[in-house]
């Protein structure tokens, strides 16, 4: 009777225990915030921080740039593609449309990335310009360490 | 002893029937936690992965908001997936105006993103009609005085990758519309020299992405937003 009731208890405190961790981690949705600067080609990292709230979903497009998040055992666990070089404007005064896309060749720009348990660092990839058309990596910062809740030490 | 077993025991019960049934009645909201303070919702569909467009507003009325919604999902391709897209509201944002074009994107804007799901950023913002309108990574910065078809021509690029097909541009990395040769096309439409470059070919006379009186994106960008909208549940 005892070993039952027990028994009870126990898996009464593991489903209590399941809906203050969803719930918990629902509430605590945080993402990565890199501020980076580019110039002539070469990419540098001014600030990164740990932030609450909602990211945007990855985008699996062939777009010029390609951002992975590495994890502590070398996998890429996420990746996102965009172009932080081009920027368009259009002029609609006309019939045809005017303006244009420009290159741009000093820009700073913001990358969002999950928070995950496992990230390590984070990487950009410029797709096929490397040597013999594979990616070239142009950027690399880690990213364990973001936030004052990080306990993981290197 | 056993009495004082039993009755700790109901309790627990009861709480934990109670916490089960508020947590599937309020699933929802607690998956939707950070919507409130700052974030309006202005168009929202039941399920996950949708197209999220977050509208901020630089001297725009509020009530612009569902305007631009509307036309959205009443133009073609979109006006066939209405149930892919969200559009909430984040507040207001500031614009800076750069020679002849507006830019919205800046470090704070992206941040009060964050109170809503975020996937596209659009600024409205009220400046004089020939200032342009933007497009940048994920945001397009959008002068309400240009023609209301400039928010398709824009999500075209941001969406789709899509290529201006006018000249002179600048061709994007992996976009599809702007071709070298006729054959590219897989005899999908007709062929027309000028798309982007004066060298390259484009597969429509007059599409939204190179005439400003246009609400069509014609059959190969339709075909292109589609395949990105299909990724979208």
């Amino acid at each position: 009777m005892d070993k039952k009731i027990y028994f009870i208890f126990g898996i009464i405190f593991l489903i209590l225990l399941i809906i203050i961790i969803s719930a918990d981690s629902n509430l605590k949705k945080e993402y990565i915030f890199l501020e980076i600067s580019y110039k002539n080609g070469n990419f540098s990292l001014i600030n990164k921080t740990l932030e609450k709230g909602y990211y945007p979903k990855a985008i699996i497009e062939n777009y010029e740039y390609k951002v992975n998040v590495i994890s502590d055992n070398r996998k890429v666990i996420y990746s996102t593609s965009f172009d932080p070089v081009l920027l368009f404007t259009d002029s609609f005064s006309n019939e045809i449309i005017e303006g244009g896309a420009m290159r741009l060749s000093e820009t700073e720009f913001y990358i969002i990335l999950p928070n995950l348990r496992t990230a390590e660092k984070t990487e950009i990839l410029r797709i096929g310009t490397g040597q013999n058309g594979e990616n070239e990596k142009v950027f690399e910062a880690e990213i364990y360490d973001v936030g004052a809740e990080s306990c993981r030490i290197k | 002893m056993k009495k004082m077993v039993i009755v700790s025991l109901i309790i627990l019960i009861s709480i934990a029937l109670i916490s089960i049934i508020f947590f599937f009645l309020y699933w929802k909201v607690y998956q939707i936690p950070i919507i409130g303070e700052n974030c309006s919702i202005i168009v929202e569909n039941e399920g996950e992965n949708k197209v999220d467009i977050v509208f901020f507003t630089d001297g725009v009325n509020k009530n612009k908001l569902n305007e631009y919604a509307n036309f959205f999902l009443s133009s073609e391709p979109y006006v066939n997936y209405k149930k892919k897209f969200n559009f909430f509201y984040a507040g207001a944002a500031d614009c800076k105006i750069m020679g002849d074009f507006i830019f919205c994107y800046s470090k704070e804007t992206l941040k009060k993103s964050s109170s809503c799901p975020n996937d596209y950023i659009i600024v409205l913002s009220n400046q004089s009609s020939k200032i342009r309108s933007s497009s940048y990574i994920n945001l397009i910065s959008l002068n309400i005085n240009n023609p209301p078809n400039v928010i398709l021509h824009e999500f075209g690029h941001v969406f789709a990758n899509l290529a201006d097909e006018y000249t002179p541009s600048t061709i994007p990395s992996g976009s599809k519309n702007c071709r070298k040769k006729c054959s590219d096309f897989n005899n999908l439409e007709d062929c027309f020299e000028g798309c982007s470059k004066s060298n390259y070919q484009r597969s429509s006379e007059n599409s939204l992405m190179r005439i400003s009186n246009s609400d069509e994106y014609k059959k190969l960008n339709t075909l292109l937003i589609e395949e990105r909208l299909e990724k979208y549940g």
